[in-house]
Order: C-alpha cells, then structure tokens, then sequence
C-alpha cells in the first residue's frame, strides 16, 4: 500500500521527484534510483511510472526534454523550477513533521 | 512478455500511445532483463507488475477516448461471460463423496467347535454389485431421492442409471473389508444414498446367507434320504445274499460304499443345521459397519481453480476481441470548433 504524504504528493511521486532533483533522467533510470532511494522498498511498474511522469508534466512539476547524447534517442525528464518549489515545500514539511515526531516520542521516553 | 507488453499498450489513448508507448516498451525491456537475471521468482513478480500496473494506470487514463472505451468494455463484458462460464463450471462439476466402510466380521463361535461357513469378499462384492447396480434398484433409488434432475429431464432413465453406475463404488478395501462410495453433487444426499446402500447391503447379506443355509440344509435333507435308501438297498441286497450262502466280495463293497455316502451326507446335514442355527441367531460371519456413511465437506476437486479458470479464460476471451477491434479502422471524430464565450 502506498504511503501518501500529503493530499497530492505519494510516496512514488514523492520518490520520483527526489530522483530528478540532483539531475535529469530517463525512465529506466528513475524506476532504478526510486527502488535505490527507497532502499529496495518501492519498485514502480513502468505503468505506475508513466502514469505519475504524465500528471506530474500535466501539473508542470517536470519537464520532458530529449536526450541529446543518448545513443537511442531517449526522452529524459527534469525537475521544472515549479517542481522545485513543490519538493522543497513537501521536504520541508515532512522535516517539520519530523521534528514534532521526535519532540513527541522523547517526551514520552522521558 | 514482451508481446503481452506490447499489445497491453494498445489499450491507452491513440495519442498517449503515440507520446509515451515506445519509451514504456523500452523501459519495460530493460527493467525485464534486469528482472530475468535475478532470478525466475523475481522475473514472476515482475511480470505480475507490470501487467497490473499497466491496466491500472490505463484506467486512471482521462478522459477515456472512444476506441478504449470500447476495448474496455469488451473486457469487462468477457469478465462477465468467465464470470458466468466459471458460476457455471462449478456448478456442474461441483462433487462430493460419501464413503462408507464395511467389514465380514468372524463368526462368534470357533471353527474349532462348527464348521466354519466362510466368505470370500470379491465374491461378496460381485454379488452385492450384481443386486444394487441393478437397474430396478438404481431407479428405485434415484425416484427415492430425487437424484439427477437436471438429467432426467435431458436424458433417458437409462443414461441417468449408467451416469449413477459410474457415480457408484463397491470394492474390497482391505483382507475382510470392502467400501461403498458414491459421488454427488449434493453432500446430503451422496451420504443419504451410501446410508441407504449400506442397509441394502445388510438387508441382501441376511437374506442371501439365509437363503443359502436353507438350500443347503433341503439339499443336504434331500442328499440324506437317498444315501439312506442306497444304504438300505446294499443292506437288504446283502442280506438277500446271505441268505443263499453268499454275501462277499461285490456287495460287501457296495454296502460300506453306501455307509459312507450315508455318514457323509449326515455329517454335512448336520453342519448345515448348525450353520442355520447360527444364522438364525447371528452367531456367523455377519457384516459390521466400520465407518458409517460419511458427510462430505468438501469436494472431490477443487472448485477454486474451475472458478479462476473460468474468469480468467473470459477476460482473456475479451481481451483478445478488444485487441482484434483495435485493428479495425476507427471513425474519427469530426472537429468541433471552441466556442468563445
């Protein structure tokens, strides 16, 4: 069962969108550093993948460009500066979230 | 798989087919031979994967185009039919057994006191097959219980009494034991019918044994009369002889030869008397029950796969119907100009 972090944002796109923060990729790509990321945890079908990749361009959160290097012509996606934003205020609040996580859990150790 | 893959994809959207398809496809060939090497269980999962996550992200696809939707529907309409075929399958072949175990119990008495009278149990077996596998008492049965009656009304009696001949089992079980089976679709019933096959049983053995002791004991009655009057015959023929200073040799042989085919029969008379007497007072090899008819629980197959089988078989039926559509040529919408409002 997926894990959702917040209304719109679950844990595969969450994962897909940490994938693309340090730079862009191409789909097998992503499917390989989301299973890393999620230590094993989360393996995306290629179905669940394109899937989150076309409602995530749709919301312009990413951008799909070709590859220019790429030996098949591949498509690559990037984080847009708009899906920058929606990581950045998603990492922020779950650091928020963790922080009241914490605070709550050595309270009651104590 | 790859195939599978490949013709899955048809089922999104012309235009998300035309953007996305061939990269899915080269990504789902990489991700597989990754798969492939970890292993055959992994490569499994994988495709499970896949295929279902391919579906399920089709369906989440909107808007719909009319070409998917009408594979769609052609796929859940071939649900339905396995739906159906599998309601169906199980249904019908939905069976349960009901087993009852007899045994030829020893006779009370040591055969080192009686004569012993006893009993083969495959002669038994072909005997009691031979009365209840009868035409009269299988009908008689089926008419009891109602049995068959999707058959009867299809079918002559006759094939439904060769369908129950085939449903029922009587065999040696074991050195002294035989079983009584029969397979229905209703477990009530199926263990109603070897109930009443094993009191059938019961009720044939008295009467055979009685039947056979009486025979034996008025043939042997019978057998004891005329040894009796040969006997007497050698004896007057002897004397007759004696009495003209004769009386050896020949008729001397034929008189003991008669004393002992008196004796013989008397002995045998003698037994079949006790053996009567036994019967009468159950004191012989009678039959015990040793496992009375058993109510089955579960069938004599597993109606779970039929059922699998036939919903998988329809979506696939259908699958394979939306698949060839998609070949057809498609009408095209005609273009419809914005409105500005």
């Amino acid at each position: 069962m997926r894990h959702v972090v917040e209304p719109n944002i679950s844990e595969s796109v969450l994962l897909i969108l940490l994938s693309l923060a340090p730079e862009p990729r191409h789909g097998y790509a992503i499917l390989k550093d989301v299973e890393d990321l999620s230590q094993g945890r989360v393996k995306l079908s290629t179905g669940t993948l394109y899937g989150a990749l076309r409602r995530m361009l749709e919301d312009k959160w990413i951008e799909r460009f070709h590859e220019p290097d790429a030996t098949r012509g591949r498509q690559a996606y990037r984080l847009s500066s708009n899906g920058h934003r929606v990581l950045a205020a998603e990492v922020s609040r779950m650091k928020q979230l963790t922080r009241v996580a914490a605070k709550r859990l050595v309270g009651k150790e104590a | 798989m790859r195939t599978l893959y490949s013709v899955l994809l048809r089922l999104y959207p012309k235009s998300l087919q035309e953007q996305y398809a061939r990269e899915m496809f080269e990504v789902h060939c990489d991700a597989a031979l990754k798969a492939r090497s970890a292993g055959t269980w992994h490569y499994a999962l994988f495709c499970f994967r896949e295929v279902f996550g391919l579906l399920f992200d089709v369906t989440k696809t909107a808007p719909l185009g009319r070409t998917s939707m009408t594979r769609f529907r052609w796929i859940a309409l071939g649900g339905l039919v396995g739906l159906a075929i599998a309601a169906f399958t199980v249904n019908y072949t939905e069976a349960y057994r009901s087993t009852a175990v007899l045994r030829i119990g020893q006779p009370r008495i040591s055969n080192r006191y009686v004569a012993g009278n006893p009993i083969d149990p495959q002669a038994l077996v072909r005997r009691m097959k031979e009365t209840l596998f009868s035409r009269a008492s299988l009908v008689n049965i089926v008419q009891t219980y109602a049995l068959y009656p999707r058959e009867i009304k299809r079918v002559p009696i006759e094939d439904v009494i060769e369908t129950m001949r085939q449903d029922l089992e009587i065999k040696v079980a074991g050195e002294d034991t035989f079983r009584i089976g029969f397979t229905y679709r209703d477990n009530i019933l199926a263990q109603k019918v070897v109930r009443e096959l094993v009191e059938r049983i019961f009720s044939e053995y008295e009467q055979s044994r009685k039947s056979e002791v009486t025979m034996a004991r008025e043939f042997l009655s019978s057998r004891v009369e005329d040894t009796a009057r040969e006997w007497a015959d050698a004896e007057a023929a002897m004397k007759k002889a004696q009495a003209v200073g004769g009386g050896g040799g020949r008729l001397q042989l034929d008189l003991e030869l008669a004393r002992d085919h008196y004796k013989s029969a008397s002995d045998k008379l003698s037994e079949a008397r006790t053996a009567a007497v036994m019967e009468a007072r159950k004191l012989g090899p009678n039959l015990e029950m040793l496992d009375p008819a058993s109510l089955p629980l579960s069938t004599t197959h597993n109606s779970g796969i039929a059922f699998l089988t036939g919903i998988g078989g329809g979506f696939v039926l259908g699958f394979l119907v939306s698949v060839l559509l998609s070949f057809l040529p498609t009408r095209t919408e005609p273009h419809r100009p914005e409105l500005n409002t």
